[in-house]
């Protein structure tokens, strides 16, 4: 495989050096060394003591575990087969593989490969199938593809958003899991994802899978196989990704944080990074510049050469416990901005997949064992990998965040190929989130030739034809989107519209701009919004202060808000809003309770503001949108479906629920009646 | 060479001396203690500078494999593939690992050979007996002779040892040998040749006869000691190993706490 280092530029990919080139000479060189006369026993000394140990150790185990594997090998084998006897239909394919590709938009792939510039996906389509594929309501990531694995609708997995409402707090949890204490007074992470994904379903039957970073698989969960856990894997600090950036200024900002760096020293800097929020210590953070070199060091760990502008591969960190627990160990990549006050932007802090302070994959050895697919041996772990904020923030140019992208795809991808090498029969899932990422902070360059946006595309179809080559005639191939791409050039302030209608109420001397929703007075407040497309009523007996009677009262509040909201306007005379449903009529089964009461679906161009995302209220109903963050999919999800595509003819039209019927029918399984999705490969072609 | 191997040899024995010193009062096992110091000290000096970066990096893709190959355990295929992929990897660590191996090397083997010139196979402060095979005639003569008084490394390779200049003096055959400067410690110079190799560096003691010394032909037994600590008995090479190398290990552990106070102490700006 060959593996790239980042460049400021991205367009200058230069290849890495591997490591075995380079030993390979001085192995040959420090042959000669045994061939010398004058043997003494002191000359090797305990240092190839250990060398001698060490590659025993190594012979050892590798003929012990190819002995015990050959010797289990038979029963092994005998009970799969007995298991895979009780499949109950002819199997369609030995193998399914999944190729996830994240925000991948139908109508550009369709465009692309009519012009050319996805030929593999053009070929996809003349022999098998490239349709949309319906997503949820809303088509939001976390909410897509819990729906893809579980095959249900979400008010049968209560996954709504990326964030819920904390309806005694009033404040924003993630909707994926919480920290829950147990007996000991042990803090551990449950998930909160309602329904059993279809993979766990297959170990049954003798069917093993891979599953490589599908959202909302964060705690993993047991399966027949290995998953890597995906999307809503926090960093160290216990967030979704917040970077650090040393330089002249302090402060907070969106998705990170800005540190002094004090000089220490001619050419020398120092700084703290903060690692898990609590019971650990800082590490030191020593930058230096020597003859025209720069080189950090973090904590106790070696120094890092660093070159200007260059992202550099993975630093191990290890926090040490202020308690004598155990130290967290993560993992995150630095850049340097030279000049006469240097500034260090230091990644969101991954788990470490060597020894990560949860578990991030099942078997717990799998996210070690993937440390072999990588050049560094190591790995993007955390769920939003892509510092996005750090790009919109200014922290890292264009060119640096799309080094880190593609650097976390090509990671991606060695493991994705390893998967393939190593499932022969059963399930392969990978998702890429590159294009996503791409297009959320690189929409308004379009998606001509040399554009990032373009050049995720094509580069999607090379991993698409690169994925197809290695099938086998049995296989089923399907790739797909969660949902596709839309702009998002005007921000809709959803609590400023319900504060100037009347249904939200500050407390008195409070005054809009609000980050949050603590200076909301309850006791008059009607509605409020949370999340990226949600409106929720102050529901009493649900809200801890509500006051909105459940029933006519409830039905009369939604209607009014329906009815304003569908009537907005903008300044410039377009409509914000497209539709907005009633939970209950979106959805059905047992989490429906966990919904918004109304989801609200903008129009292309808008998406709910920053601000009511987190509670916040601002200035303007309507307003431009501050980022360059200018694509998105938290629109009315009928702008914004997914692709589908495969090397099959498969029955249409399809949603994202039919994937997990459509893989267990090709499997030779019948998907379970719970599951809202119908199996697409029924009077398919095979 | 000639020159430079007694020169390196009188430094370290220089070094050594007065650690010997105070060790041959100690008894055994804390004599060896303290004359491993010294070796384990320079040991992990050596070790940590050669050391590639890489080093942690290239250990866990080498342990990753072995990770692969347990979790893939039922599939014989890809244990043996990553089986083979391990030991290769294991290879490049080793390959990455000779540099810092051969330095420190070079303090444990000087150490080494210092410690078994000085008390061949014994400890400090203990006696071995020592039989002497020849031809011809043997004499040693002198009084306060240091066991052992000849050891033998190869059928054609001795060394001497006696105590003190002047005391004594020894012949085989009935050709006086000179003992050199008589100091404890100081090698043989003047019967045997040097052999050209770094390991004549590293182990002082060794010397290689010459074509003229034919007439020379002993056996030489040698009863080893051994020693008992925690109830494992062992020969004192290993347990100059073992103390070198836990030696080595605390002075790293050491020498990093040290070096993070130093790194801990408040930043003062720069002037």
């Amino acid at each position: 495989m060959k593996s790239f280092t980042c460049s400021d530029d991205p367009s200058i990919i230069r290849p890495a050096r591997i490591e075995e080139d380079r030993l390979k000479p001085l192995l040959l060189l420090a042959l000669p060394l045994l061939l010398l006369p004058g043997v003494s026993p002191a000359y090797v000394g305990p240092g190839a003591g250990f060398g001698v140990a060490t590659s025993f150790l190594a012979v050892l185990n590798a003929v012990a575990l190819s002995m015990l594997s050959l010797l289990i090998w038979p029963f092994v084998s005998a009970r799969r087969a007995l298991l895979r006897s009780r499949v109950p239909n002819r199997p369609l394919a030995k193998r399914v593989v999944v190729l996830g590709l994240d925000g991948l938009s139908p109508a550009i792939a369709a465009r692309l490969a009519a012009e050319g510039r996805m030929p593999r996906l053009a070929a996809l389509a003349r022999s098998g199938t490239l349709a949309e594929l319906a997503t949820t309501t809303p088509g939001i990531s976390p909410v897509a593809w819990t729906t893809f694995q579980t095959g249900v609708d979400p008010g049968k997995h209560g996954i709504f958003d990326f964030l819920a409402p904390d309806r005694a707090r009033y404040a924003p949890v993630l909707s994926s899991v919480e920290t829950v204490r147990t007996r000991r007074g042990r803090d551990t992470v449950r998930g909160l994802r309602g329904s059993r994904p279809f993979w766990e379903l297959l170990g049954a039957f003798g069917l093993r899978s891979v599953v490589l970073r599908v959202p909302v698989t964060y705690p993993p969960g047991p399966l027949d196989g290995y998953i890597l856990s995906g999307m809503c894997v926090p960093d160290l600090r216990g967030t979704q990704g917040l970077y650090t950036l040393f330089g002249e200024r302090e402060g907070d900002l969106p998705g990170g944080i800005e540190a002094a760096l004090s000089p220490t020293g001619r050419r020398r800097w120092g700084a703290l990074l903060e690692g898990p929020p609590s019971g650990y210590r800082p590490l030191e953070v020593r930058l230096e510049e020597k003859s025209g070199r720069w080189s950090a060091r973090i904590g106790t760990g070696a120094p890092v050469r660093l070159e200007p502008g260059v992202l550099s591969d993975w630093v191990r960190l290890s926090f040490r416990s202020r308690t004598r627990g155990p130290s967290a160990r993560g993992v995150a990549r630095l850049c340097l901005t030279a000049g006469d006050t240097p500034a260090l932007y230091v990644s969101a802090i991954h788990p470490d997949p060597w020894s990560p302070p949860f578990p991030i994959s099942s078997p717990v050895l799998y996210s070690r064992y993937l440390a072999s697919t990588t050049r560094s041996g190591s790995y993007a772990t955390l769920g939003l990998a892509e510092d996005t904020w750090a790009l919109m923030n200014g922290a890292l140019s264009e060119g640096q965040f799309l080094s880190q992208a593609w650097s976390i795809f090509e990671e991606r991808r060695g493991m994705f190929r390893d998967a393939l090498r190593r499932v022969r029969r059963g399930l392969a899932v990978c998702v890429f989130d590159t294009p996503d990422r791409i297009q959320h902070v690189c929409w308004a360059a379009g998606y001509g030739p040399g554009t990032p946006v373009g050049d995720a595309y094509e580069r999607m179809d090379a991993l698409i034809g690169e994925t197809v080559d290695s099938l086998g005639r049995d296989d089923l191939l399907i790739v797909m989107s969660d949902h596709g791409f839309t702009d998002f050039d005007t921000c809709l302030d959803l609590n400023r519209f319900l504060f100037e209608n009347g249904f939200l109420a500050f407390r008195d001397g409070v005054v809009p701009p609000q980050e949050d929703l603590s200076g909301v007075d309850w006791s008059r407040t009607k509605a409020y919004s949370l999340g990226l497309a949600g409106i929720m009523l102050n529901m009493k007996g649900r809200e801890s202060q509500g006051i909105v009677e459940p029933g006519d009262e409830a039905a009369s509040v939604m209607e009014a808000i329906s009815e304003l909201l569908l009537a907005l306007a903008a300044p410039d005379g377009r409509r914000p809003v497209k539709s907005v449903v009633r939970a209950s009529e979106a959805y059905r089964g047992p989490y429906v309770g966990r919904a918004p009461d109304l989801v609200v679906g903008t129009r292309e161009g808008f998406r709910s503001s920053w601000h009511s995302v987190t509670g916040g209220t601002g200035l303007s109903t309507v307003h431009p949108n501050p980022y360059r963050w200018t694509g998105d999919h938290c629109h009315d999800s009928s702008l914004v479906p997914g692709i589908l595509a495969s090397n099959e003819r498969l029955a249409g039209p399809a949603s994202i629920r039919d994937i997990a019927p459509t893989v267990m029918r090709a499997l030779g399984l019948d998907a379970p009646r719970y599951m809202d999705g119908r199996p697409l490969v029924e009077g398919a072609r095979r | 060479m000639d020159s430079l191997v007694p020169a390196a040899s009188r430094i370290i024995a220089a070094i050594l001396d007065p650690v010997a010193g105070i060790a041959g009062d100690a008894g055994p096992l804390a004599g060896m203690a303290l004359l491993s110091a010294p070796a384990g000290v320079l040991m992990a000096e050596a070790f940590r500078r050669a050391s590639p970066r890489n080093l942690g990096s290239l250990l866990r893709s080498a342990l990753s494999r072995m990770a692969g190959m347990v979790l893939h355990v039922e599939d014989p295929v890809t244990v043996v593939k990553l089986a083979f992929s391990s030991l290769w990897r294991t290879l490049v660590l080793l390959a990455a690992l000779v540099p810092p191996i051969l330095l420190a090397s070079l303090p444990f083997s000087a150490a080494y050979g210092q410690i078994r010139a000085r008390y061949g196979l014994a400890s400090p402060r203990d006696h071995a007996v020592v039989t002497i095979d020849s031809d011809s005639a043997v004499e040693v003569a002198g009084d306060g002779v240091v066991p052992p008084v000849v050891r033998g490394v190869s059928p054609c390779t001795v060394s001497f040892r006696i105590e003190g200049a002047g005391r004594g003096a020894l012949t085989v055959d009935g050709i006086p040998i000179d003992t050199g400067s008589g100091e404890p410690g100081m090698p043989l110079v003047s019967r045997f040749t040097t052999a050209r190799t770094p390991s004549a560096l590293l182990d002082p003691s060794i010397r290689i006869v010459d074509g003229s010394a034919n007439r020379f032909d002993g056996r030489i037994g040698l009863v080893q000691a051994s020693y008992e600590i925690a109830g494992i008995r062992a020969g004192w090479l290993a347990w100059f190993v073992i103390l070198s190398s836990v030696e080595a290990t605390a002075w790293l552990a050491l020498a990093s706490a040290i070096r993070k106070a130093r790194r801990l102490r408040p930043c003062s700006p720069a002037p």
